[in-house]
């Protein structure tokens, strides 16, 4: 009787222990898992609460573009959003304590996938191709996107939130008081001269009209805003590429000679006093408040809407980008070519159904899905004409929203980041046309110097990390001192070498490692 | 001190040592009490502290505690080595060791001068005014500070028009620790001076009087009744300050400072700040926690054990 | 009362001088702070630097911040959990700094060490999560009750004045048979109300102010606390979210907002402090000693 006794303990105690035995990190192959390709009913998403969802939205299920999604697709999404201020905390928690959702939508390129992957927290795509016909026929479409979307290994682990066309990624740029150079019967400056001499009118040829010499004529944010200007000099206070090499602003003797017209520009007044501590509200308020002539920031559509009461004869535009010297417009404003700088959804080791999931994220990039989330519902919220999609009175003159509000509470693309293309078509009928003409003016500028967001693995990112932190104090502290003139210009040289001895050589020879694998990535289809 | 004590401890009190298992009935109610307290301290922070040895490994989220690589000090030498360790060690004693010289003691004056005022309605004004910037955030007390301070602001206007040149309060790095401390003082003198407005209260009154009849001058009252009844609270709070030297909040100090003042400006807080905007360096700023806590905690001990040497009383 | 000297008299003007002085100092911030948070957004930044009246008077940033309706969930949610968190802080913080002065304690100085050595070396944000979450304590009020129950340097503070009373109190006590329990709740505390109202008044703010906790622990808007609602109103159509800069700001939230949000924030926490305050009044001890 004890022997029989003994036996079905043991068989009670591996029968408890069996359903646990083949649980652990790397437990994706499951048979359940791989074989149904429908699309789910449910999918739990962790994303971020966009700033433009209505109050009362809890998430994006109210907006009309995810409800149209749900009716075709018939699949419901299960929002996990943390609040947007502790996106990060949440997300690395999420991450530290294994409570993974079927989706996570992150700035998987920036982040970087590479130990996510490793370590089996978002898998990849490659193997379900069947499952994402409409993502790789647009990518087919548009090839020009494969290289941003592969990683360091190859593959592919995300479906990105694209914006297809080139003015989406230039909301940024420099802009002018159009009014003050027709007071002074001054033309739109072009080179670094011709700027020199138009600010110089702005100080002293009173265009605000008060009789006092208060005009700003250039203000920015700090630094780093003032170096835009390094751009006309054919350098930038980061690192560029020129013919496939890797450089480093500072290093350079065009650096050097930028820094001397900011500098000059900064002695005569002509540059912001206060610039060291302007936080974006001051800024925009000497731009309200008549005093400020130019500036680097985002699109018009905000000011000039404010200001299209106040002062009719306000007029603040985008001017086009500078001339180098062999006369071509530069610029260093690396957004521009970041089509997928935005985020992007990938697909966790916890998910059951990770090939029903995968149609139906690949489901938003189908013409239909785009045309959803870009515009919404017909006859509700847009009406075509000759082929043109126009957003009805409900988003462009909503009496109780503004636009931005309306677009936000109706179409899925605008700010959700939610994987899918953005189009231009959709995105500029929110803004003014001092927005729409300030991006037109942007978009024509020469972006070979630009570095693309690359790869760079995790030895490489720590390395990168201490080699640049004491290097970047210090050139910031030399770039202040040099424009504020506390310290002179012939002092670049000693500096030189003290970078060169922080070791910037081998950050620099890091970059390039990751710039010529970038150029050589591609993906498998 | 352990005369009283034992003068205090009751009739029961023997001339020899208690047994242990007599120590435990006598104080068996006192360990009941400590449970819940023992308990919280176990779960909530000594649990926790496990987490420590993620200064020692490189720490991944996605692998947990228990499946990181563990490098010993790797990050405390990479810190230790950092171009400008002495110069973010020395701001940040600095602008420690000013705040104690300053800030400290300026709460305790506020409340002092607070106990000498005969109007309650001016007390009570005074009081509930002065504790408020504490409430106001630190974004826009340094925005004002900045205001005030800057090429145009309203020291400098006051500056010329006494005739003498601007002074560039912000860009140069000399000014930036008067700036922060008096900026810390504006910000928290009145609700610093709580505490001890709170001691002075429990001073005995029937002092005082005693005090002034035997003919005492107010001067002389504060002198050896006021500050004596201080002491202790000033000599714990000191103590406590001391025990936080290596620590700074950067948020406060990233709102002040700027490039050209990084000289006297930079701390280690900041620094490490500006390196985690490029990525989750989990490993290395709980390795810089470490290092700012065993300096603390050693500073801790020394002021305890000096406070205990020249009047007394500790921490422990 | 006796009457002054003259040194007294010219000491008593310039104490008045400067109290004054300090006054005006400490109220400005607070003034600039109403006034802006009742302007005009555009205006604000008009003139000079130094705000002595609201500038376009507008009461709009009232109205943003007050029609959300979180914002008065928030509010629900944090009153509940500054009373609820502040009478256990308390009475915590009571109990142990009450054992922990017992002068011949066995153990007395180790168990202080201890405490005092979690000030230093703390687990960091990851690994207190993951206790809280191994106690189930997610998404319920206790978690933003139970992790911070015992402040130590609060505890510290209320030890020191422990220590600070006279042992014949206690020893008058325990002659007329009192036990630990009735010694600290009938000698002990009436005794420290000052120090106890002090302590109350830092736990409650640090309730009333906390941000973090409510973040990591809970997930259900329903139980979010107030400073995490007001940081949402705060971002609302902020132009860089998590480092992913977003396209458009057309929608930025008026810097004047950010002041009203200021106000709404800290004026009930202003409204309780001259409760407190009649605490402070001096001679509590009178008789104490003598009766």
């Amino acid at each position: 009787m004890a022997k029989l006794k003994k036996l079905a303990c043991a068989a009670l105690a591996v029968m408890i222990v069996l359903p646990y035995s083949g649980c652990g990190k790397t437990d994706t192959t499951e048979e359940d898992k791989s074989s149904s390709t429908e699309m789910p009913k449910e999918v739990s998403v962790f994303g971020w609460r966009s700033s433009s969802l209505g109050e009362e939205m809890i998430d994006y299920n109210d907006v009309n573009s995810f409800k149209l999604m749900e009716e075709k697709t018939g699949t419901r999404i299960n929002w996990i959003l943390p609040p947007s201020s502790g996106y990060d905390e949440k997300f690395n928690l999420m991450i530290a304590s294994e409570e993974l959702p079927d989706v996570v939508i992150a700035g998987w390129k920036s982040l970087g996938v590479n130990k996510y992957a490793e370590d089996n927290v978002i898998i990849p795509l490659d193997d379900m191709k069947d499952c994402m016909p409409n993502f790789i026929s647009y990518l087919e479409k548009h090839p020009e996107f494969k290289k941003d979307i592969v990683a360091g290994d190859g593959k592919i682990y995300y479906l990105p939130y694209i914006r297809e066309d080139k003015e989406l990624n230039v909301y940024y740029g420099p802009q002018i008081r159009q009014d003050w150079l027709d007071k002074l019967n001054l033309e739109m400056p072009a080179t670094a001269d011709e700027l020199y001499e138009v600010l110089k009118a702005f100080k002293t040829k009173d265009p605000n009209g008060n009789g006092k010499a208060d005009e700003i004529p250039f203000t920015c944010l700090g630094a780093a805003n003032a170096c835009h200007l390094l751009a006309m000099f054919d350098t930038m206070n980061d690192f560029y590429v020129k013919d496939g090499r890797i450089k480093y602003g500072f290093m350079e003797p065009e650096f050097e000679e930028g820094m001397s017209y900011i500098s000059k520009l900064f002695a005569e007044g002509l540059i912001d006093v206060d610039y060291v501590f302007q936080d974006r509200a001051k800024m925009d308020g000497k731009m309200t408040n008549n005093l400020a002539g130019m500036m680097y920031s985002y699109q018009p559509t905000n000011i000039s809407n404010t200001m299209a009461e106040k002062d009719p004869g306000f007029k603040l535009v985008g001017m086009p980008h500078m001339m180098n010297k062999s006369g071509q417009k530069v610029t260093d404003l690396k957004d521009y070519i970041q089509s997928i700088i935005a985020t992007s959804a990938a697909i966790t080791s916890k998910c059951k159904n990770p090939k029903g999931v995968l149609k139906w994220l690949d489901s938003f990039y189908s013409d239909e899905g785009i045309e959803i989330m870009n515009f919404g519902k017909e006859n509700e919220t847009f009406t075509m004409a000759d082929g043109v999609h126009k957003f009805t009175d409900e988003i462009l003159n909503n009496p109780e929203y503004s636009v931005g509000r309306a677009a936000g509470r109706n179409i899925g693309a605008f700010n959700s980041y939610f994987p899918t293309v953005q189009k231009w078509e959709s995105y500029s009928q929110t803004l003014s046309p001092y927005g729409i003409e300030a991006i037109n003016t942007w978009s024509d500028v020469d972006t070979s110097m630009l570095l693309p967001e690359m790869n760079f693995t995790d030895e490489e990112k720590e390395e990168l990390t201490n080699l640049l932190s004491p290097i970047t104090t210090y050139v910031s502290e030399r770039i202040d001192k040099i424009i504020m003139g506390q310290e002179s210009l012939d002092t670049f040289e000693s500096a030189r070498k003290t970078v060169t001895d922080m070791g910037i050589g081998r950050a620099m020879e890091i970059y390039q490692n990751a710039y010529d694998r970038y150029l050589k990535a591609d993906s498998s289809f | 001190m352990k005369k009283i004590g034992s003068e205090l401890s009751g009739t029961v009190q023997t001339a020899m040592p208690k047994s242990k298992l007599k120590l435990l009935r006598e104080y068996h109610e006192i360990y009941i009490m400590l449970i819940p307290v023992v308990l919280y301290y176990i779960l909530f922070k000594y649990m926790p502290m496990v987490g420590n040895v993620i200064a020692f490994q490189d720490y991944s989220i996605t692998r947990g505690i228990f499946e990181s690589e563990f490098v010993g000090l790797k990050h405390f030498s990479t810190f230790l080595k950092d171009v400008y360790f002495w110069r973010l060690l020395r701001n940040t004693l600095m602008l420690n060791l000013w705040s104690l010289v300053l800030e400290f003691p300026s709460a305790i004056i506020m409340a002092l001068l607070l106990n000498e005022v005969r109007c309650l309605a001016f007390k009570k004004t005074v009081q509930t005014v002065t504790y408020m910037p504490h409430f106001i955030s630190s974004v826009i007390i340094a925005g004002m500070v900045l205001d005030f301070v800057s090429n145009d602001g309203l020291i400098n206007s006051v500056i010329n028009r006494f005739g003498l040149e601007t002074v560039p309060f912000i860009t140069d790095p000399k000014y930036f620790r008067g700036i922060y401390t008096i900026s810390g003082i504006w910000q928290s003198v009145g609700w610093n001076s709580i505490i001890y407005i709170s001691a002075l209260s429990a001073i005995d009154a029937g002092l005082y009087e005693a005090a002034a009849i035997d003919g005492a001058s107010r001067w002389r009252q504060t002198f050896h009744i006021t500050l004596p009844g201080l002491l202790p609270t000033i000599a714990i709070m000191l103590i406590m300050r001391i025990g936080s030297m290596m620590t700074t909040g950067y948020e406060k100090i990233i709102l002040l400072y700027n490039p050209t003042t990084y000289e006297t400006a930079d701390v280690i807080s900041t620094y490490v700040y500006r390196q985690g905007i490029r990525g989750a360096q989990y490993s290395y700023s709980a390795a810089i926690g470490v290092f700012n806590s065993v300096i603390n905690f050693i500073l801790l001990v020394f002021a305890n054990w000096f406070s205990k040497r020249t009047n007394g009383s500790g921490l422990f | 009362m006796l009457k002054r000297t003259k040194g007294e008299k010219i000491f008593a003007v310039f104490n008045t001088l400067f109290l004054t002085g300090m006054l005006i100092a400490t109220l400005y911030p607070c003034l600039y702070v109403l006034f802006a948070s009742i302007s005009d957004p555009v205006e604000l930044y008009s003139g000079s630097k130094i705000l002595l009246c609201p500038r376009g008077f507008n009461l709009t940033n009232y109205a943003h911040v007050l029609k959300n309706s979180m914002l008065w969930i928030g509010y629900r949610n944090t009153i509940f959990y500054t009373v609820a968190g502040t009478l256990l802080n308390v009475s915590l913080t009571i109990v142990a700094a009450y054992c922990l002065s017992r002068r011949g304690l066995p153990g007395k100085n180790f168990i202080l060490m201890a405490i005092v050595f979690t000030m230093y070396f703390s687990g960091g944000m990851i690994p207190t999560y993951l206790v809280v979450k191994n106690l189930h304590l997610l998404d319920k009020f206790a978690a933003l009750i139970l992790p911070g129950a015992i402040n130590t340097s609060n505890f510290i503070i209320m030890l020191s004045f422990f220590r600070g009373l006279p042992g014949e109190l206690e020893e008058a006590a325990k002659i007329d048979g009192a036990n630990n329990y009735l010694i600290l709740i009938q000698v002990m505390i009436p005794l420290s109300k000052a120090c106890i109202a002090v302590i109350a008044l830092y736990y409650a703010v640090e309730h009333w102010n906390s941000y973090m906790p409510g973040l990591l622990y809970i997930n259900n808007m329903r139980k979010y606390p107030l400073q995490l609602v007001l940081r949402e109103i705060l971002l609302e159509g902020s132009a860089q979210q998590n480092g992913v800069v977003s396209i458009d700001d057309a929608d930025a939230v008026a810097e004047t907002i950010k002041y009203a949000t200021m106000v709404v924030s800290t004026v009930p926490m202003l409204c309780v402090y001259p409760f407190i305050q009649r605490y402070f009044v001096k001679g509590v001890m009178i008789g104490a000693i003598k009766g």
